[in-house]
């Protein structure tokens, strides 16, 4: 009896251990399955942020390279209805592109929902507090600027466009600047190095003589082309009242513009200030980031 | 001792019980898990397809193509990077805008899966200055 009472404790108690361990076993496999299944769904988040974000940046027609302390902005002006675009891709990417299972929203800086075609188009580089902007996606001036006491955070700056719409209307060496740069001393605060290069349809190459330029005093070139109504207009140093590195006005002029600076220092980052929200409804699993356009960065 | 050896058996029922139980529990868990996993990797596969397809231009250019060009350079282009142990067909709607989105074409390439595991992998492209709209919808089996 003593021996039978035993033999069913033990099995009991055995009876017992199996119960938890397939508990156990049940509840650990269950979070690891829960945890597979998240991991395709993140994936798909990430694939659906990338694959909206890389739609934005082919409209918005400007695309960014860095590699280490370079920063190049390829660009083109102007903006051929960039704002209706963006408003017909995001319908579209509502009525045709998503599931109902995957929502998306677009966000301003204060995290308010947003149309696609209110993307902002102003572009900061931090720490510098520098601006890459235009008016709006019309893409008809840009504006580039940064604080005076961060200027020497910046070694060059080279600024190389084409226009294709026509011909320089006067030889080249007869293109000048009125009033013309300021030369400073590269290294001093509010000096900038600036290499500046344009060409015209027919090949003509305009190089400006002027390497160096004081943010603080205005410097100004007209360019005008064989086009009757295309011009462009370029400051650097103050205007109305503002410093600019760059201030760009073009009238009537198809532009391709390719604009690089050199840092000091690799430490830098690009700020956009709309941001995407792509969320799975079922799992309530998001992915929310700046709407960062796509930038290459490159290797050594 | 009769009682004794009664409450033994029932005690070894509930032992051979319990350890069916975790049997099943065990082969029904990891099947599950298993299914995701294969998911996993059809989905990663489609992605990967899809991403490189959009990126050199292969998905735009279809806007240009007739619908046999586009399903023969479709089959083609899967044939040579779909993992031979898996399936895929790809469907591609296109679409134009003029107020509203009309969506006229439809091209379908590759070739369907008989089994139960299947991703499905969606890609938006554009060609906006022309108001030009496309959504290529990948489903991916193993073989």
């Amino acid at each position: 009896m003593k021996r039978g009472f035993m033999l069913t404790a033990i099995t009991t108690i055995l009876f017992l251990l199996l119960i938890e361990v397939t508990l156990q076993y049940a509840r650990s496999s269950s979070s690891y399955s829960e945890r597979v299944s998240e991991m395709l769904v993140s994936e798909k988040i990430g694939y659906t942020f990338d694959d909206i974000m890389d739609d934005i940046t082919n409209i918005t027609g400007l695309s960014i390279t860095q590699q280490e302390a370079n920063l190049v902005f390829k660009d083109s002006f102007p903006g051929s209805g960039i704002t209706d675009r963006l408003g017909h891709y995001e319908e579209f990417v509502r009525q045709r592109y998503l599931t109902p299972d995957m929502e998306v929203v677009f966000l301003d800086p204060t995290d308010q929902p947003i149309s696609l075609s209110s993307l902002s188009s102003t572009i900061t580089i931090e720490p510098f507090n520098m601006t890459y902007k235009y008016s709006d996606f019309a893409k008809t001036d840009l504006f580039i600027q940064i604080p005076y006491t961060q200027t020497t955070a910046i070694d060059f700056v080279w600024y190389n466009f084409s226009v294709s719409t026509g011909n320089f209307s006067e030889d080249v060496d007869d293109i000048k600047w009125t009033p013309a740069p300021n030369s400073c001393t590269p290294g001093t605060q509010g000096c900038i190095r600036f290499y500046l290069k344009v060409n015209d349809s027919g090949g003509n190459e305009y190089i400006s003589p002027y390497t160096t330029f004081d943010v603080t005093k205005q410097g100004h070139l007209n360019l005008n082309f064989v086009s009757e109504s295309c011009w462009i207009d370029l400051w650097v140093g103050p205007y109305s009242g503002e410093q600019y590195l760059l201030n760009l006005r073009i009238q009537d002029c198809q532009v391709r513009s390719e604009i690089g600076f050199t840092f000091n220092t690799t430490n830098f980052w690009l700020n956009f200030p709309t941001k995407l929200k792509v969320r799975d409804v079922n799992y309530n699993t998001s992915k929310k980031d700046a709407i960062s356009l796509i930038i290459t960065k490159l290797l050594k | 001792m009769r009682r004794g050896v009664v409450f033994t058996l029932d005690a070894l029922v509930a032992v051979v019980i319990a350890a069916t139980a975790l049997v099943v529990v065990v082969q029904l868990l990891s099947l599950r898990t298993g299914e995701w996993y294969k998911e996993v990797a059809l989905y990663n596969a489609g992605e990967d397809f899809l991403i490189s397809r959009d990126k050199d231009g292969t998905l735009k250019e279809i806007f240009d193509k007739t619908d046999a060009e586009a399903v023969s350079t479709l089959n083609n282009l899967m044939q040579f990077q779909i993992p031979p142990s898996m399936v895929a067909r790809i469907n591609i709607t296109i679409c134009s805008y003029s107020g509203t989105f009309s969506c006229t074409r439809s091209i379908t390439a590759g070739e369907s899966g008989t089994t139960e595991t299947k991703s499905v992998v969606r890609r938006v492209f554009t060609d906006t200055e022309k108001n030009r709209y496309g959504v290529a919808v990948m489903e991916v089996w193993y073989r």
